[in-house]
């Protein structure tokens, strides 16, 4: 059987319990009884009937009909029971005939209130169904095994459950009720409080509501017959029934309960717990809230309509639109800004009016859909005349103590729910802004009227205000003497017109004004302070006799403040305004600006500053405009040439404005004298002259020069925005630019990261154009001794207006770094010096030496001293006289050699070998005036000690190709401290290579030749021996030390283009002094000797060039010829006379030729090179890069990258 | 039975008419216990969403309707036995308040407003 047949049948049995009760069938007796009582009223009787045809779906019944007897009636019950069954398997064609009748019936049935299905039918139906009736009676009387009151339960049983409940339910009768009837009353069941745990209320009504399902037919019955919570009542469980047993077995078992503590609630108290709160559908059109969450969270919005359900409004909101134009290609859907992001708050757009054009801007593939007038449809979004209409649940919207300010408010003035009259209706927005009120906006004493229930428009005065009522004593006769309790909502402030308020709350807060209308809530007041119209809530409003001043704060800001508002803004806050203060600016343009953006606030009160007739001004002068406006006013503040004036009388911003100073007459006649003064502070002009002047004076002394300027204004520390290398420490080979420095640290911004680091001047180099480097000398370096002293002066002298320090750290190195950087010698030095001091005489002193003692040096000297600045001050001469007694006595003390620096151990060596008569006969071969002028000797010496690292470690091929020629000790001399080192950087130098010997040579010979008889050793051998490299070889007694030598300098090596390890320096020339002393005069030589040649070896590119004593090989008839090592003596028979073979590359033809006149040749990028020097000695590889002075080799067999000091490669020539 | 008692706490819903408080699923799937026969919920969720409503306070589990006060006072003594609102937020969607005042119900809102 079908289904549709089943419920068919289900029908015909209804029809038959119709019909018996129609007929008052005995055996339906009770069924009928039943049916009776419950309905009462006849609309009940389809309710039910329905209800039964409902639940028949489900049932299969055992009853079963023939079809044939179905008449038309039955037909048409069945019709209407399938459409209210909704049975998705039912043939629905079927029933579209009798639709329209069966909605007629259905009309009838509720219209006419009748219910029973006899009076529904029509009488020509009703002839067809007695017949039916009939034959349903016999069925059921043949049906005789069935017991009928076992039927009536069948049906009771099958329907009785759900029989009664609606059709009594909504039975219009009881609705009639009144409450106080309902009162409880003794016999009703007693109602426990139970406490809970909080939170869990809802959860224990659940659990006994299950639990007596439970065992609702059990033998233990759960014997209560309500239990409850309410939200409001939190930690309370209430429990309805008859004994306190009951209670307890109920609660038994279950959890978060506290069983222990049952309390009776009086008879009379059980209403109130159950008392419904009406709460004025809290939400209305019109409403302000805000958004909990999402995008725009905390957004006021305003709700234009309520759902019915009462669970979700629409809402107007000032959109936040992302409207950055999308690409193509990041437009995945039209939904794409709507999607949450992590943090919503972050970056979400900010609230703006919506714009068709803008939208339809930046997302050109899904434009803006017009709806009608300013009706936009946008990404599924409604927007109406701008505002983002939209559905949202109230669960998700603020709606308590919304508190919008006016600010806010009025930015949902255009259009919206009040757009018929052209704006926000205030009066609205007060309505619903009123009710966040709270009591404390209420004040005793104050007049006010009730706005709602009974006592509405009733005025009085607030008498007291607790924490949520407000007591008010009303004015009204008949309510005289009553205190009444009200809540803030009820109630709002009574103004009059004319009355003086003062603002409390909001946007106005502190400004006071007088009341010139009033609507409502909405007060408008014309302020003290500036006369200007405001509209405020009169909640926000007090009654003031006091005039505001203004607020005159804002952070730390006050109205009158100078202030930074950027770089090259300043100007004075002339009003202060909640949340901002308004500006003037230099320029005389207001702003308003909020006080972070303020940068910071200045003082001007040592500022002064010239008026039109040369007068000086300054903060509080009164002061008069020339000509023009002829306005007055008293100076706030100054800045550069701009005065700010104020003068009260003046409305305009306040009374503020800006006039230059040179437009100002002083108002007050004053003495010019003690304004001189710091005008000359102030003027920059003069401080240049100052700074000229200086360096004419030359000798008055860095320090006191400097003073002058400070540190910070005037002396610019020379090293700024030079490009520098890092040469120690982490960040050792960075490349930089100074920003700023400071005495002893620079702060440098690396090329690398843009990172600013700050640095020790001591570990940066300065790297010059043409790619070598200058180490920067930290000051400590200098400081020992007097000799700084004498720096300080020449390097005054030289540099004019430079900062003192910057010229301790240089000066050593004037004859070295002087040459190499253009731009240092051109600041520094005057070019006389230049010209003066090197390039003719070393290049003259280059071929003899003695000459060179002589000639070479002196000229450099002289030059130097000779210098207008170095001869013509004073300071010279204290300089000069200074370091010359150092030199003298110290340059035996070991002060002496702390002094300068580490001044060589060979300078050392020298002054023991050579002793002091060396020095006396070089002051005269060198005109005395070598020791006057020691500064400049002392600078040489000093920049032996100092700065040699850099010459002597610095790349470039000279100062090697002194050392091969160098033949003896002179080599070492000059080649580690002096001359040498300055020309390997000079791009002369390395050509005028025999200057660079000749003066290795003036450093020795000087005290080698010069004093033949006073030292047995080295000068002897010196003088005796014409061609040094001949000579060197036996002389170099310390066959020992050499080895050790070589471990001194070269190890060094390394470390000298780094600048900065002096220390480093020191104790390695203290260990090669060491031997030096003991071995005696051979020391220099000796040292000399070991390093020079070390780095022959095989199949290396040579140069064959003079040798270091000017001698040439056969008559230099090979020089600068480029050959290849091919045999090379063992290196500890290495000495400037070994004799190599080399191979010329021109012709291939093979020579022997001493060591001392050949020259190493640099690799170039990309050469074979070999390790000459160091732990990897005789390593090959190839030179994959060059920074400043390291090489980066890769070397075969290795995979990594070595960095390897250029000075230790040679060009490898070999495969 | 227990078909009357939610489940769990989560998208209880309150019959608008009754008060009776079911899971949204529940509605949708059997109706209103009390009110079916009136406003036909079943299947229908937009009728399930227009008769029964979110907020509302309070529950009580009325296990025996006739003797109880509680019942009795909130007007739910002759509903089935299940869990109740104390009281319910929103109305009945006007259409449907006529057509039950067309069938002789006064409609009763559980949101407070009635005045006795």
């Amino acid at each position: 059987m079908s289904r549709n047949d089943s419920d068919h049948d289900d029908d015909d049995e209804f029809e038959s319990l119709g019909r018996s009760l129609d007929n008052q069938d005995d055996s339906d007796q009770e069924e009928s009884r039943d049916e009776r009582r419950s309905s009462k009223s006849a609309k009940a009787r389809p309710n039910k009937r329905r209800e039964i045809e409902d639940d028949d779906d489900d049932d299969d019944d055992e009853d079963e009909d023939d079809e044939e007897e179905e008449d038309e009636t039955v037909s048409q019950r069945r019709h209407k029971k399938q459409k209210h069954a909704v049975n998705p398997y039912l043939d629905m064609e079927a029933e579209v005939d009798d639709e329209e009748e069966d909605e007629d019936e259905d009309d009838d049935e509720y219209g006419a209130g009748d219910g029973f299905i006899a009076d529904e039918q029509d009488e020509a139906a009703e002839a067809t169904r007695a017949s039916k009736h009939m034959d349903l009676d016999r069925r059921r009387r043949e049906d005789e095994d069935v017991d009928l009151e076992e039927q009536a339960a069948r049906f009771k049983e099958r329907y009785g459950r759900r029989d009664y409940a609606p059709r009594r339910g909504f039975q219009g009768q009881q609705e009639d009720i009144p409450q106080q009837l309902l009162m409880p009353d003794v016999q009703s069941p007693h109602l426990w409080m139970v406490r809970c745990k909080p939170g869990k209320e809802k959860d224990l009504v659940f659990s006994l509501m299950r639990k007596f399902f439970d065992t609702e037919y059990s033998a233990q019955p759960l014997e209560i017959s309500a239990a409850f919570c309410r939200e409001s009542l939190k930690g309370y469980v209430y429990i309805e029934c008859m004994r306190q047993a009951n209670v307890q077995a109920a609660l038994n078992g279950l959890n978060n309960v506290f069983a222990s503590k049952l309390t009776l609630v009086p008879i009379k108290e059980m209403t109130d717990v159950l008392k419904v709160r009406h709460k004025e559908s809290e939400l209305r059109p019109g409403t302000w809230v805000r958004v909990k969450r999402g995008k725009y969270a905390s957004d006021l919005a305003q709700i234009l309509d309520i759902s019915d359900s009462g669970d979700s409004a629409k809402v107007k909101l000032i959109p936040r639109l992302d409207l950055t134009p999308k690409s193509d290609s990041s437009h995945l859907g039209s939904n794409r800004q709507r999607k949450p992001v992590n943090s919503p708050l972050a970056g979400r757009p900010p609230p703006k009016l919506f714009n068709a054009r803008e939208a339809e801007k930046a997302d050109k593939l899904n434009k803006p859909i017009s709806r009608g007038r300013g009706i936009y449809m946008w990404n599924n979004d409604v927007f109406r005349e701008g505002y983002l209409e939209k559905d949202m649940k109230i669960s998700s919207l603020i709606t308590e103590n919304i508190n919008p300010t006016l600010d806010e408010i009025q930015k949902f003035a255009k259009g919206g729910v009040d757009d018929e009259d052209g704006g926000l209706d205030l009066s609205a927005v007060a309505l619903s802004a009123m009710s966040a009120s709270l009591t404390s906006h209420f004040q005793p004493g104050e007049k006010v009227e009730v706005t709602e229930g009974e006592l509405k428009n009733v005025q009085g005065t607030v008498d007291s205000v607790s924490s949520d009522m407000i007591m008010v004593r009303p004015h009204a006769e008949d309510l005289k003497g009553n205190i009444l309790k009200f809540p803030p909502t009820q109630l709002r402030k009574l103004f009059k017109e004319g009355d003086h308020v003062k603002v409390v709350n909001g946007k106005y807060k502190d400004e006071t004004g007088l009341i010139i209308k009033i609507e409502d809530s909405v007060v408008t007041i014309v302020t003290d302070l500036n006369v200007k119209d405001i509209q405020v809530f009169s909640k926000d409003l007090q009654m003031a006799a006091n005039v505001a001043s203004g607020t005159g704060t804002i952070g730390q800001f006050e109205t009158h403040d100078f202030v930074q508002l950027d770089a090259s803004t300043v100007g004075v806050i002339y009003k202060v305004e909640r949340g901002f203060a308004r500006v003037v600016d230099q320029s005389g343009m207001t702003r308003e600006v909020e006080p972070h953006l303020i940068l910071q606030k200045r003082d001007s009160s040592r500022a002064i500053a010239t008026d039109g007739e040369g007068n000086s001004i300054q903060d509080g002068d009164s002061v008069r405009e020339m000509g023009g406006g002829m306005r007055e006013g008293k100076i706030l503040h100054l800045f550069r040439t701009f005065a700010f004036l104020y003068n009260r009388e003046y409305m305009e911003n306040a009374g503020v404005f800006v006039v230059s100073t040179r437009l100002l007459v002083s108002m007050a006649s004053k003495s010019r004298s003690q304004p001189g003064m710091r005008l000359d502070v102030m003027n920059p002009a003069m401080m240049n002259m100052n700074r000229g002047g200086f360096g004419d004076r030359g000798g008055r002394g860095g320090r006191g020069g400097g003073m002058m300027m400070g540190r910070g204004r005037g002396g610019r520390d020379p090293l700024i925005d030079k490009t520098v290398t890092i040469i120690r420490g982490p960040h050792k080979g960075y490349l930089g630019i100074v920003k700023d420095a400071t005495d002893v640290t620079a702060r440098v911004e690396l090329h690398t990261n843009c990172r600013i680091i700050t640095v020790e001047k001591a570990k940066l180099a300065i790297t010059n154009a043409n790619g070598t480097t200058t180490p920067v000398s930290s000051m400590d370096m200098m400081n020992p001794a007097e000799s700084p002293r004498a720096n300080n002066y020449g390097g005054y002298g030289g540099y004019g207006g430079m900062t003192p320090m910057r010229s301790d750290n240089m000066t050593p190195m004037h004859p070295s770094a002087g040459s190499r950087t253009p731009a240092w010698n051109s600041g520094s030095k005057t070019p006389a010096w230049n010209a003066g001091s090197k390039t003719p005489a070393w290049s003259a002193s280059a071929r003899t030496p003695n000459p060179y003692a002589d000639g070479s040096q002196t000229p450099a000297w002289d030059a130097g001293s000779k210098t207008p600045r170095y001869g013509g001050s004073s300071a010279w001469d204290n300089g000069s006289r200074t370091p010359a007694s150092a030199w003298d006595s110290g340059s035996r003390t070991p002060a002496r050699g702390s002094a300068w620096g580490d001044s060589d151990s060979s300078s050392n060596n020298h002054h023991s070998n050579g002793s002091s008569n060396a020095w006396g006969d070089k002051a005269d071969s060198h005109s005395g005036s070598a020791f006057p002028q020691t500064p400049a000797a002392n600078n040489d010496w000093m920049s032996r000690g100092v700065p040699t690292p850099g010459p002597f470690g610095a790349p470039s091929p000279a100062p090697y190709s002194s050392y091969p020629y160098t033949p003896g000790p002179s080599s070492t001399y000059e080649s580690a401290p002096t001359p040498s080192n300055n020309f390997p950087s000079t791009p002369a130098a390395s050509s005028s290579l025999g200057s660079s010997h000749g003066h290795g040579s003036s450093g020795s010979l000087g005290s080698n030749v010069a004093t033949p008889g006073a030292t047995p050793g080295a000068t002897n051998r010196m003088q005796s021996v014409a061609t040094p490299g001949a000579q060197l070889t036996p002389q170099t007694p310390a066959g020992p030390s050499a080895p050790m030598t070589p471990a001194s300098h070269f190890p060094q090596t390394p470390f000298m283009p780094t600048g900065g390890d002096y220390s480093g320096m020191d104790s390695h020339h203290g260990s090669s002094q060491a031997p030096g002393y003991g071995s005696g005069g051979g020391a220099g030589a000796s040292l000399a000797s070991g390093p020079s040649f070390e780095w022959a070896t095989q199949d290396i590119e040579v140069k064959i060039t003079t040798g270091k004593d000017g001698s040439s090989f056969e008559g230099g008839k090979y020089n600068e010829q480029s050959a290849r090592t091919v045999r090379v003596p063992p290196r500890s028979a290495l000495s400037a006379t070994a004799v190599c073979e080399v191979r010329l590359l021109s012709d291939q033809k093979d020579i022997s030729i001493p060591v001392q006149y050949l020259k190493r040749v640099a690799p170039a990028k990309n050469d074979g090179v070999k390790v000459l020097m160091g732990e990897h000695r005789g390593a090959l590889g190839t030179l994959m890069g060059v920074d400043v002075q390291d090489g980066i080799v890769s070397l075969r067999g290795e995979n990594m990258y070595k960095v390897l000091t250029m000075s230790v490669l040679g060009k490898y020539l070999g495969v | 039975m227990s078909g009357i008692i939610p489940t769990d706490k989560k998208q209880l819903r309150a019959c608008m008419l009754c008060s009776l408080i079911k899971k949204q699923e529940q509605f949708l799937r059997s109706g209103c216990d009390n009110c079916e026969s009136l406003l036909g919920m079943r299947g229908k969720m937009d009728k399930v969403m227009d008769c029964t409503s979110q907020h509302f306070d309070g529950a009580v589990a009325v296990m025996q309707p006739s003797e109880s006060w509680v019942a009795k006072w909130q007007r739910i003594d002759k509903f089935e036995k299940g869990i109740y609102a104390v009281q319910v937020q929103g109305r009945l969607p006007e259409d449907i308040e006529e057509e039950l005042e067309s069938k002789g119900f006064k409609y009763r809102p559980r949101d407070g407003s009635a005045r006795d």
